[in-house]
């Protein structure tokens, strides 16, 4: 059967359904059409903009350009359009030379040349001195924000990934901004009604809205009840960073009015791929490795009383040191989690960072 | 094209100097039109791969031409502590140094010649390992 020749390509992932060079030379080209399109715009608005000073007759002759013919009486001295052309067509030119300028940039160039460049450009010190902490141990995340806070029991109290408030904001904001929007449309309604042109579609929509609303509202309280009802959790640690092969005391303190069925402590480390499938992006997990320090089962909470204790980590010596890269990393955390009664179940991770055996240790005044 | 390490195991500690040489044959010089030499790491596995060079040398036809293609070429570096090499399951990641040919007529040829980056101070202390391929932390065996 024979081919035709088409315009696009199908992507799968990295891979194309198509050459290499056809993909080059159509971007250039989408990338080249852009740019001159943006050009012509801000040439137009130009023009048009200039040509309506009076001074400026010689231009006016060279594009025999009637401003009063131009230019709507309405847009005349607004000059609103202009703004929103003039704006658009710069953008277009911005987005076109910049398209144009990655693609061209990566042509003849290979992979290993393209990193050295971006490694040179990153060392250049711009402002700040770039720290040399950054090149002894590349692609191992600093983790200086996690010493920031010292412990009540132990030296650091490590930050959890991610905070109770921030499971709040996203319910917060649904419920707050659709039921602000329902009584608003309410208003409109009952006014109507006053005014006696009433508004019967309106009315009618107002019940699945508010249905929606009271919906929203529900699992806003949900989620600040479970979030305000486990309680914080603590976790302090003796030492930080961690070395392969070295011992290292780790303090636990879970606060709260909590009946636990179970309730772990664990060290975890996680092997982390983002990789694209299609048009999508995916990220998997994989713990390589995982230490159980504790494993209780009913556990009673009291406000009064915070369920509080001390383990010993032993961090074996044949493991691998926290990596970040761009699309892979291998991350390290202590995880407490529970089933909790009648809350449901939670699970808060606390990162902390293994930098590799046979360094000397990073000394802290604390 | 071929790449000689100094260490016949190809392990190396994090912090050391790298020596290698390379040499090109069976080329001729007309048909060359740049030589990359780079030491580096990569991964491999399930994710996208990641890739970051540490040193980078690139030869264009008029070096080539002054320094010839008769003699190995030597190279030195200072190699990073870290990453080391890792052979994780969804992860694995892999340190080489590669060399890639340009010729004349728009054709590539790479090499990669592998290494391990361990612990530092490890081969001294007898702990050299790639973490997650214990049992093939020696090239050789």
């Amino acid at each position: 059967m024979a081919r035709f020749l088409r315009p696009w390509s199908k992507k799968r992932g990295k891979r194309f359904i198509g050459t290499e060079l056809r993909s080059l030379l159509w971007e250039t080209a989408f990338y080249s059409g852009v740019f001159l399109v943006g050009v012509f715009v801000v040439s137009l608005v130009v023009i048009s903009q200039l040509s309506s000073w009076d001074q400026l007759e010689t231009l006016k002759e060279l594009t025999k350009i009637q401003p009063e013919d131009v230019t709507p009486p309405e847009l005349e001295g607004g000059g609103l359009a202009s703004w929103i052309f003039g704006i658009l067509g710069f953008a277009a030119i911005g987005s076109g030379a910049g398209g144009l300028i990655y693609r061209l940039v990566r042509v003849g160039a290979s992979n290993e040349r393209r990193s050295a460049l971006a490694k040179r450009a990153s060392s250049i010190e711009i402002i700040v001195p770039s720290s040399t902490d950054i090149e002894k141990m590349p692609s191992v995340p600093r983790g200086n924000a996690l010493t920031d806070s010292p412990g009540e029991r132990l030296t650091y109290r490590l930050a959890a990934e991610t905070t109770s408030g921030n499971d709040l904001v996203g319910p917060a904001l649904l419920a707050l901004l659709w039921n602000a929007v329902w009584f608003v449309l309410l208003a409109v309604v009952v006014l109507g009604f006053w005014h006696s042109s009433p508004r019967y579609i309106l009315t009618g929509l107002l019940i699945p809205f508010g249905g929606i609303g009271y919906w929203s509202f529900r699992y806003f309280l949900a989620q600040l009840r479970r979030s305000a009802g486990i309680g914080p959790t603590i976790v302090e640690i003796s030492d930080h960073p961690l070395y392969p092969g070295c011992k290292y005391r780790l303090f636990v303190s879970q606060s709260g009015r909590l009946r636990l069925r179970r309730l772990h402590v664990r060290v975890a480390c996680e092997e982390e791929t983002v990789y694209r499938q299609g048009t999508d992006v995916r990220v998997e997990r994989y713990e390589v490795f995982t230490q159980e320090l504790c494993a209780e089962r009913d556990v009673r909470v009291d406000p009064q009383a915070p369920w509080e204790q001390q383990f010993t980590l032993d961090l074996p010596s044949n493991v691998m040191h926290s990596f970040v890269a761009s699309h892979n990393a291998v991350r390290w955390k202590v995880i407490v989690s529970g089933e909790a009664r009648p809350w449901p179940s939670f699970c808060r991770s606390y990162p902390v960072v293994v930098h590799p055996p046979g360094l000397p240790p990073k000394r802290n005044p604390r | 094209m071929s790449v000689s390490l100094c260490r016949e195991d190809g392990i190396y500690e994090g912090g050391r100097e790298l020596t290698a040489t390379w040499r090109v044959s069976r080329v001729t010089l007309d048909a060359l039109n740049a030589i990359e030499v780079s030491v580096l790491w990569y991964t491999e596995g399930k994710g996208d791969t990641d890739l970051h060079v540490h040193h980078f040398q690139r030869y264009e036809a008029e070096q080539i031409r002054r320094f010839g293609l008769a003699d190995k070429h030597p190279l030195v570096c200072l190699l990073p502590a870290t990453p080391l090499s890792y052979h994780g399951r969804l992860i694995r990641l892999r340190w080489c140094v590669r060399m890639r040919l340009f010729l004349n007529d728009g054709r590539e040829i790479v090499t990669d010649q592998p290494f391990y980056l361990v612990a530092p101070n490890s081969i001294q202390n007898g702990t050299a390992i790639v973490v997650g391929d214990e049992r093939r932390s020696r090239p050789g065996k």
